[in-house]
C-alpha cells in the first residue's frame, strides 16, 4: 500500500508539471478566415518631397495575417516601388515609403498610383493621387548622369561605323531624372563599338574622392537593353595610379605597370530595360589572357582611393550586327550598393 | 553470370543444408524454416462500360521456401542464416526467381551469463521508447483476410510481442540478489538504421537499453533509454540529427483477497534536434502514462483503467514510428480507370501487401491515414494527447464465450492553429461465442464472433473553419465450423466506414506544422467472403477461399470499385 501511496505522488508531481501553451502551427484563422478590412488603406500625405527627408506613411488593419504588397507606380515613368510583408496590419513599422525605387527607372516628380493588393483573398485597394514634389537623394560621387551634357573632361571613341549613337538623349523614360547616354551603333570590323572615359581630372581631382577600404565601396550603374538586343557586351574599366603620380603608367612596350580591375556584362545576363548593376570594388576582376584571369599589373592591391580613371567599352560582336545599351547615373556609393 | 552465381550459391546452399539435416544428430547442424504458395485470382469490376484500360481480371502469386541453416558448433554459440527462394507464378526454368539472404545471426552466451547477439536482431523497450505499434487496421484479425495477412507480417518480420527486426548486436545479462531484491536485468543494443550514401549523409543509428529491477512479488522499478542519431564525422554533413528519449517505469502488484491489484507507471522525456543546423528547432516534452489493473482470476474478469499525457512535442522514432507507410500505393490495380489515377490504399490491401509496410524506424512523424485511426494514429505515445482509458475482458474458463470492452477518451493537450481543442474518442466491444462448448461438441469446432468498433473527433470553435467532424465505424465478424476431420469452413464479414470532415496538418522535414489540408470524407469498404481451411497439423494449413471487396466513395472524389477474389493459400512452418 506505501508503494502505491509513493507512485501516486509521483503521478501527481507530473499532472502539476507545466508545458508549452502555445497553439501549434500557424493560426487557422490567418489561412482560413475570409479577410475583413478593419482598418482602411490609408496614406499619411498626399504629397512628398523625398528630396527634403519627407515620407509616406500607408497604414491598414486586416482581421488575419495576409501576405500583403503595396506597388506606387509612377504615371509618367512607370517607376515602381513594392512595399511587401506578412502581417495583420500595415504602419509605419512595415510601410514606409522613401521615394526608393524597386524596379527602374526611377521615379520623377510625377504623380503616382498606389495599389494594396492581398492576392489570396484577392483584394485591392487603390490610393491616388500621390504627387511626388521632390526626388529621393543619393549620398555618393555622381561620375555620370548625363543631366547637364557631357563633361569636357570625359573622353570618347566612336568606332566609323552605321547608326553610331554615342550622345545623351533626353526622355521621361530615362534611369535617373530625365536624360541618358545612348550608346548604338553597327561595327562589321571590330568588336570595339565605342568607348567613354571618365578620368578624375575631369571632377578636378587627381583620383575619385573614395574610401580605401574596397569591402565597402561600390560601383553603381544603370543600363538599359533595348528588346530584341542580346549581343551587346559592356566593359567597365578601373585604372588605379599605384604609385600616386597623377598618370597610368606604361613599360616601353606600352604594356601597363599598374592596377587595372575590370567587370564585364553580356547581353545574354540581361533582362530588357532598366536595370541597376551594383559591384563592391573588392569583387572587380582582372583582364583574361587566353580566358584566364591574368594577375593584376600593378601592386596587385585593390586600393579605390588611388582610382585614376573609369572606361567603359561598348562592343559586340562584328558579325552580329547592330547592337545598342543606353546608360545613366553612374556612381559610387559606401558601404551598400545604390538604393534608387 | 549474376545468375548463375546465384543458383551456384543455391545449390550448394540447399545441399550442404540438406546433407547437414541428415547429420543433425551428430554435428549438431539442422534446418528450420517455412514454405508457401499463394494463389490470387481477382476480377476487378468499377461499373463503368467506359473503362477499357483496366484489366478485368489477373492472377498474381508466388511460392517461395525460406530455408534456415542452424549451426550450433558449441552449446553456447548458435548461428542461423536463412535465404528464401521465391518464384513468381509465371517463371519458369529460373525466368521470374528471385534468391535473397532473408536473414543471418549469431547468439551465444559468454561465461555463463552474459547472452549476445549480431546480425539481425528484434528487439522492443516499452510503449513510448521502443516498440512496433500495430495499426487499428491490423489489430482486429479475420479468419480469411487474416491467413494472407500472418504471411506479410512473416515478410515484415513483425511478431505478436511487437519488436522491431534491426541489424545490430545486442548484450543481455542479469544480476540476482540474495535479499531484498531479486533480480536486475540488463539489455543493451545498438543497431544501424542507414548507411552512409558516400555523401553527406550520416551512418544512422539506434541505441539504447534497459535496466529492470525486480523486487519479487510486490515492485518491479525499470529505466529505459533509446536514441536515434546521426553517427557524426561518417560524412561530410554538417548537421546530425538526435532523438534520445529516457523513461522510468514502476509496477507495484498486490493481493487483496480474490483481487489482484497492479499500478503501472512510466513516465519520461524525448528530446529531438539537429544540431549543426541554425533554423532547425528542438523539440523537447515529456510524458505520463499510470494504470490501474483488477483481475479476479476466478471469474475471468480483469478490468484496466489508466490516464495518461503525452505533449505534443514528445517525440520517440521507435515508438511512433507507423507499420503502414501511408505515401506509397498498392501492387495491385495501382491505376484504375480510363485515366488510370492512382488507387488509394483500401484494407484489402493492407492484409495482403506487403510493399505497404515500413521495415525501419523513422525520424519525426510519418503521414497517417485517419480513415484507419485518427485518435491514436501513432500508438500509445501519440504526441498532444491526454486523457482516459478502459480496458475490460470477460472470459468463460470453459470458453463458452469471450467479451472485451476497451475505450479511451482523449483531447488535445494544445490546439492546432487554434485555442480550440479536439476531442477524441476510441472504442469497441467484442464478443466471442463458443457454440460447439455451449452445445458440448467435443469432436468439432465452432464458434462465432464480431467486434465493433468506432472512433469520434470532433472539434467545435467560434469559427467554421474550425471546427472538426469525423466518425468510423467499423464491424468485424469471424465464424469457424468444423465439417469434418481437420476440414474447416470458415467465414469473414468487415465493413469500414469514415464520415465527415478533419483538418490534416503538414508538416515540414522538423515534424512541426506548416500548413493544414481539408479532409473530407464519406466512404466505406466491406470484405465477405467464405472458404475451407485444411489443416495437416498447427503450422501446416491449406486454405481456398473467396472474398468480395466493395469500395464506395459517397463523395466521388475516388471511382467506387468491386474485387471479386480467389484466394488458395499453402503455408508451413518447419
Amino acid at each position: 500500500m506505501k508503494n502505491i501511496f509513493r507512485l501516486l505522488i509521483i503521478f501527481v508531481l507530473f499532472i502539476s508539471c507545466e508545458r508549452d501553451s502555445d497553439t501549434l502551427g500557424p493560426n487557422l484563422n490567418d489561412l482560413f478566415a475570409p479577410l475583413e478590412i478593419i482598418e482602411p488603406f490609408q496614406v499619411s500625405g498626399q504629397r512628398a518631397d523625398f528630396g527634403a527627408g519627407q515620407t509616406l506613411e500607408f497604414s491598414a488593419m486586416f482581421n488575419k495575417q495576409v501576405d500583403w504588397e503595396i506597388h506606387i507606380v509612377g504615371q509618367n515613368s512607370g517607376a515602381t516601388k513594392i512595399l511587401s510583408g506578412k502581417s495583420n496590419f500595415i504602419d509605419a513599422s512595415n510601410g514606409v515609403w522613401d521615394g526608393s525605387t524597386t524596379n527602374l527607372p526611377m521615379f520623377k516628380q510625377e504623380a503616382c498610383v498606389a495599389t494594396l493588393m492581398i492576392q489570396a483573398d484577392s483584394f485591392s485597394a487603390d490610393i491616388q493621387p500621390l504627387i511626388v514634389t521632390g526626388l529621393k537623394e543619393n549620398e555618393g560621387f555622381v561620375v555620370a548622369d548625363f543631366e547637364n551634357g557631357k563633361n569636357p573632361g570625359w573622353e570618347e571613341f566612336v568606332q566609323s561605323g552605321a547608326n553610331m549613337t554615342f550622345n545623351i538623349v533626353e526622355d521621361i523614360t530615362a534611369g535617373e531624372k530625365n536624360h541618358y547616354y545612348d550608346m548604338g551603333g553597327r561595327v562589321d570590323f571590330d568588336f570595339l563599338i565605342g568607348l567613354i572615359e571618365f578620368p578624375a581630372s575631369a571632377y578636378d581631382v587627381t583620383h575619385f574622392p573614395l574610401d580605401q577600404d574596397p569591402g565597402r565601396v561600390f560601383h553603381n550603374v544603370m543600363f538599359n537593353k533595348p528588346e530584341g538586343i542580346t549581343n551587346n557586351i559592356i566593359i567597365v574599366e578601373f585604372y588605379e595610379d599605384d604609385n600616386i603620380n597623377g598618370t597610368i603608367d606604361r613599360d616601353a612596350n606600352g604594356g601597363l605597370i599598374e592596377d587595372l580591375y575590370l567587370y564585364e556584362i553580356r547581353g545574354t545576363d540581361m533582362e530588357d530595360g532598366w536595370q541597376l548593376i551594383s559591384t563592391l570594388y573588392e569583387d572587380l576582376g582582372t583582364p583574361l589572357v587566353n580566358g584566364i584571369p591574368a594577375p593584376p599589373s600593378g601592386n596587385g592591391v585593390f586600393e579605390p582611393q588611388k582610382l585614376i580613371s573609369i572606361r567603359l567599352l561598348f562592343l559586340a560582336d562584328p558579325t552580329s550586327g547592330y547592337s545598342q545599351t543606353l546608360m545613366d547615373y553612374m556612381m559610387f556609393t559606401e558601404f551598400e550598393a545604390l538604393n534608387p | 553470370m549474376k545468375s548463375i552465381n546465384k543458383w551456384l550459391f543455391a545449390t550448394v546452399f540447399i545441399v550442404a543444408a540438406l546433407s547437414a539435416f541428415g547429420q543433425q544428430k551428430q554435428k549438431k547442424i539442422w534446418v528450420s524454416g517455412a514454405a508457401r504458395g499463394i494463389l490470387y485470382g481477382d476480377d476487378f469490376d468499377n461499373q463503368s462500360e467506359s473503362d477499357t484500360t483496366t484489366a478485368r481480371k489477373t492472377q498474381s502469386g508466388h511460392a517461395l521456401v525460406d530455408l534456415g541453416v542452424n549451426i550450433q558448433p558449441s552449446d553456447k554459440i548458435l548461428i542461423q542464416s536463412m535465404v528464401r527462394v521465391r518464384n513468381d507464378y509465371g517463371g519458369f526454368w529460373g525466368s521470374g526467381v528471385t534468391l535473397d539472404l532473408r536473414q543471418l545471426y549469431i547468439q551465444g552466451i559468454i561465461g555463463g551469463f552474459l547472452k549476445y547477439e549480431l546480425g539481425d536482431i528484434n528487439y522492443k523497450l516499452s510503449s513510448y521508447t521502443f516498440q512496433n505499434n500495430v495499426g487499428l487496421i491490423n489489430k482486429n484479425k479475420g479468419l480469411l483476410t487474416g491467413i494472407s495477412q500472418e504471411q506479410v507480417q512473416y515478410d515484415l518480420f513483425y511478431y505478436p510481442d511487437q519488436s522491431w527486426r534491426q541489424q545490430g548486436a545486442a548484450v543481455d545479462f542479469a544480476l540476482e540478489f540474495k535479499s531484498f531484491i531479486k533480480e536486475m536485468d540488463f539489455n543493451l543494443f545498438t543497431t544501424r538504421i542507414r548507411p552512409f550514401d558516400g555523401g553527406t549523409q550520416d551512418d544512422r543509428l539506434y541505441s539504447g537499453g534497459s535496466v529492470v529491477l525486480k523486487q519479487g512479488k510486490y515492485l518491479n522499478l525499470g529505466a529505459q533509454f533509446a536514441s536515434l542519431y546521426d553517427f557524426a564525422g561518417t560524412s561530410n554533413s554538417t548537421v546530425h540529427m538526435s532523438n534520445p528519449v529516457y523513461s522510468f517505469s514502476a509496477e507495484v502488484m498486490n493481493t487483496f483477497g480474490k483481487t489482484k491489484l497492479n499500478l503501472a507507471l512510466e513516465t519520461g522525456n524525448s528530446s529531438l534536434r539537429w544540431k549543426g543546423s541554425e533554423e532547425a528547432p528542438e523539440l523537447n516534452d515529456f510524458f505520463y502514462d499510470v494504470s490501474l489493473k483488477a483481475a479476479w482470476e476466478e471469474i475471468g474478469i480483469d478490468i484496466t483503467a489508466g490516464y495518461r499525457e503525452v505533449g505534443q512535442n514528445f517525440r520517440s522514432a521507435g515508438a511512433q514510428t507507423i507499420q503502414v507507410n501511408y505515401d506509397s500505393y498498392p501492387l495491385a490495380y495501382d491505376r484504375i480507370g480510363n485515366d488510370q489515377v492512382l488507387r488509394n490504399i483500401n484494407m484489402y490491401d493492407l492484409y495482403r501487401d506487403a510493399s505497404l509496410y515500413n521495415t525501419q524506424i523513422q525520424e519525426g512523424l510519418m503521414n497517417y491515414d485517419p480513415r484507419y485511426d485518427n485518435v491514436t494514429p501513432f500508438g500509445r505515445a501519440t504526441p498532444n494527447r491526454r486523457g482516459f482509458s478502459l480496458l475490460a475482458n470477460y472470459a468463460d474458463k470453459n470458453k463458452r464465450w469471450e467479451l472485451s470492452l476497451d475505450g479511451e477518451y482523449l483531447n488535445d493537450i494544445v490546439g492546432e492553429g487554434t485555442t480550440a481543442l479536439r476531442d477524441y474518442m476510441t472504442g469497441s466491444a467484442m464478443l466471442k461465442l463458443g457454440i460447439a462448448q455451449m452445445l458440448g461438441l467435443k469432436d468439432r469446432d465452432l464458434w462465432i464472433s464480431g467486434r465493433y468498433g468506432m472512433q469520434n473527433t470532433t472539434r467545435n470553435g467560434e469559427q467554421t473553419f474550425e471546427e472538426v467532424d469525423l466518425k468510423t465505424n467499423y464491424f468485424v465478424a469471424n465464424v469457424l465450423v468444423t465439417l469434418f476431420g481437420d476440414l474447416d469452413l470458415i467465414g469473414e464479414y468487415r465493413n469500414w466506414t469514415t464520415v465527415g470532415n478533419e483538418m490534416l496538418a503538414e508538416r515540414d522535414v522538423y515534424s512541426q506544422i506548416i500548413d493544414y489540408n481539408r479532409y473530407n470524407i464519406d466512404y466505406q469498404e466491406d470484405l465477405y467472403g467464405a472458404g475451407l481451411q485444411y489443416g495437416f497439423s498447427e503450422e501446416i494449413k491449406l486454405s481456398l477461399m473467396y472474398l468480395t471487396f466493395n469500395w464506395e466513395d459517397s463523395l466521388e472524389a475516388t471511382q467506387n470499385y468491386k474485387i471479386d477474389s480467389w484466394n488458395l493459400i499453402f503455408a508451413m512452418k518447419f
